[in-house]
């Protein structure tokens, strides 16, 4: 009896469990929809001519690449420059006429006057200039028309891509408006992949895809949803031409095939090793994002519309200038590595197109053009970049900055003034790239790194005397205003030359031996370690007959601060001030 | 051939849709192929060890262990 009801419960058990797995591969199979009905398209540029005449040269092979700008190809040009001189010479003739015409009514003039001839001659030689003036005009437009036509003969590629379907070749006649090649547009790949419309529900733009090439089925790739398309043609409904009524079939089919519609899909981080081709076959699976990261991300989005929108605006910059933008900047050239940093922090290191060598860039921005922006900018490539926006720092030069502005450029100097000036900095920017929100929530974690450090030291008794040097030879030390004397201040320290004449002063060895700092601070690149480079500069000092017998190095009371964090004033003032705050506590006496 | 490709490339997965001599196959077509013979060797392995004396009705434990290492197959190796 037991026996017989444990057989039914362990059979029924089996039953229960296949029936949860099989319901739970029934929702993952649901929630990702997938197609095999899916290709490779890009924008496909037609070439033809806008003249006609045959051709001469042709610089491309079929399927090559080419930049936008290159030559394709060459129409004979010998008519067009004949008919550009013959368009010179009969400007020049209207022209000899006009002047002669214009001698003649000047001599006349006197003689009407005289009454020596009538008014009415006088007045149809007028006309008769006035008429040679116009002339003067269309003979112009001709010259302009026949030198347009003549540029006409050479055809340069309009955009960055693949040649393909190139079928004529020197010697071919080539006549007006004839498409002659194809040109796929290299940067506009997308996958198209029909859906059907029960799935649709299930498909929302953002959500991530994941995508194979019929062929590569080892490489799949991932890609993001753009958008589902509005609309399809159906026979039923369509207007028939003859009577202009609508056509519906009297029959309504038992099976009900559902329509699929084409869902627009980007692909994202294409391996190197996969080429799209137009027309290749894909296969698409959608794995959807969660509806609450999707209502997140359609909130970021709907706020940076609202932001976005508002242009021109007018804001003052560092230095006190009203910097107008006329537009959202979508090309920047930082030339300061402060504000390159704030554009990374800010998120908008993607619209950067040129910085300086000394700026860092994270490993995915790629190759951004590097200019050199000391001692002088090289104002023609900046100019040539069509910047929107040039953005640089107090280090810049007021001239070159008035020489770009010269030249047409909007440019924003960020001040790096001390912490307050570098959050300033923060927002500015922030306001300039319409990026506010972002800007605000690095600027609120850099004040709170800063009320951190803080309250840390209220309650500190005296402020340890710190001297903070460039080097190991102490000879460069942060002076009075600069951007590491305002760090020593919020650390609750006293910078010894706190009353030297510049910024980054020079001290002599008296100097430094008179103020005999409690504490050592150099910055140093921290590339090796820390560890070893803090044992390495107390090594250093206590090897220096000199250094060796002043109370910080007696002792031990020296560190390291990462020269990364110190040397740029920009939105890594929060660690920065965090490295200076450690370096000093570490040094504290037990 | 094409799923022992995909374990040994690229870690436990599968394509929505596989290369089989030139047929494309859905891949619930191999899942299911799968989740079949795994269900009919556990039940070979249970019959030679005697634990299908304690069960019930042989043909009803069959198909949910079909249907479960089916699903379970699917759960596991689902295209991601």
């Amino acid at each position: 009896m037991i026996k017989g009801f444990l057989k039914v419960l362990f059979t029924l058990l089996a039953v229960v469990a296949a029936s949860l797995l099989a319901w739970r591969f029934y929702e993952l199979y649901d929630d990702h929809p997938w197609t095999r009905d899916g290709q490779v398209r890009a924008y496909v540029v037609g070439i033809a001519a806008r003249v006609d005449g045959p051709m001469v040269k042709v610089s491309v092979r079929d399927n090559q690449w080419v930049n936008a700008g290159d030559l394709l190809f060459e129409i004979d040009p010998t008519d067009y420059e004949k008919e550009v001189r013959r368009a010179e010479a009969a400007l020049e003739r209207y022209k000899t006429v006009a002047a002669n015409l214009k001698l003649e009514v000047e001599r006349r003039r006197s003689l009407v006057s005289q009454e020596l001839i009538s008014l009415e001659n006088f007045q149809d030689l007028e006309a008769q200039y006035v008429e040679a003036v116009a002339d003067i005009a269309v003979g112009e437009a001709e010259l302009e028309l026949a030198r347009l036509n003549l540029n006409y003969t050479q055809v340069n590629a309009p955009v960055s891509g693949y040649i393909t379907n190139l079928e004529v070749t020197v010697g071919s006649y080539v006549h007006t408006g004839q498409s002659l090649m194809a040109l796929v547009d290299a940067s506009s790949f997308w996958i198209s992949a029909y859906f059907k419309e029960t799935d649709l529900q299930e498909i929302k733009p953002g959500d991530r895809v994941r995508v194979v090439l019929m062929g590569d089925f080892f490489e799949p790739f991932h890609g993001e949803v753009e958008s589902i398309s509005w609309g399809i043609f159906r026979e039923d409904g369509s207007i028939n031409s003859a009577t202009q009524l609508p056509m519906v079939r009297p029959t309504v089919d038992w099976v009900r095939l559902a329509q699929r519609f084409p869902v627009r899909i980007r692909p994202i981080n294409l391996p190197a090793n996969i080429q799209l081709r137009v027309g290749q076959t894909v296969s698409v699976m959608i794995d959807p994002i969660l509806e609450s990261e999707f209502e997140a991300k359609k909130a970021v989005a709907d706020k940076r519309a609202v932001l976005t929108d508002d242009f021109p605006k007018t804001l003052t910059d560092g230095r006190g200038e009203q910097v107008t933008i006329k537009r959202l900047p979508k090309r920047v050239i930082s030339l300061a590595p402060s504000t390159t940093q704030w554009m990374r922090e800010i998120g908008a290191e993607s619209l950067l197109i040129g910085v300086t060598n000394y700026c860092e860039l994270s490993d995915e921005a790629g190759e951004i053009t590097r200019y050199a922006a000391h001692p002088v900018p090289s104002y023609e490539s900046i100019v040539a970049a069509k910047p929107d926006l040039i953005v640089t720092a107090d280090i810049a030069d007021p001239q070159h900055i008035a020489k770009l502005r010269a030249l047409g450029q909007t440019v924003l100097v960020l001040n790096n003034d001390g912490y307050d000036g570098v959050l300033r900095d923060g927002a500015t920017l922030g306001e300039a790239l319409a990026r506010q929100d972002v800007a605000a929530d690095a600027i609120a974690q850099l004040q709170a790194d800063r009320a951190a450090v803080s309250a840390s030291v209220a309650n500190r008794d005296s402020p340890p005397k710190v001297l903070l040097a460039l080097n190991p030879k102490l000879d460069f030390v942060a002076g009075p205003g600069s951007y590491a004397d305002s760090l020593l201040g919020l650390v609750g320290a006293e910078n010894v030359a706190a009353n030297a004449s510049s910024m980054w002063p020079h001290l002599s060895r008296e100097a430094v031996i008179n103020a005999d700092p409690d504490i050592i601070l150099v910055t140093q690149s921290l590339a090796g370690g820390a560890e070893l480079a803090q044992a390495e500069l107390l090594a250093t000092l206590q090897g220096d007959p000199i250094w060796r017998e002043l109370t910080a190095v007696k002792n031990g009371r020296v560190a390291v601060v990462d020269s990364q964090l110190i040397n740029v004033p920009g939105p890594r003032i929060g660690d920065a001030l965090k490295a200076v705050h450690a370096a000093v506590n570490k040094t504290q006496p037990q | 051939m094409a799923l022992s490709w995909a374990f040994l490339s690229k870690g436990i997965y599968l394509d929505p849709e596989m290369d089989l001599l030139g047929f494309y196959l859905p891949f619930s077509f191999f899942i299911t192929i799968g989740g079949f013979v795994l269900a009919w060797l556990l039940a070979w392995v249970m019959d030679h060890v005697g634990l299908t004396r304690f069960v019930w009705h042989p043909p009803l434990f069959l198909f949910a262990m079909m249907i479960g290492c089916t699903a379970g197959l699917g759960l596991l190796l689902f295209p991601r």
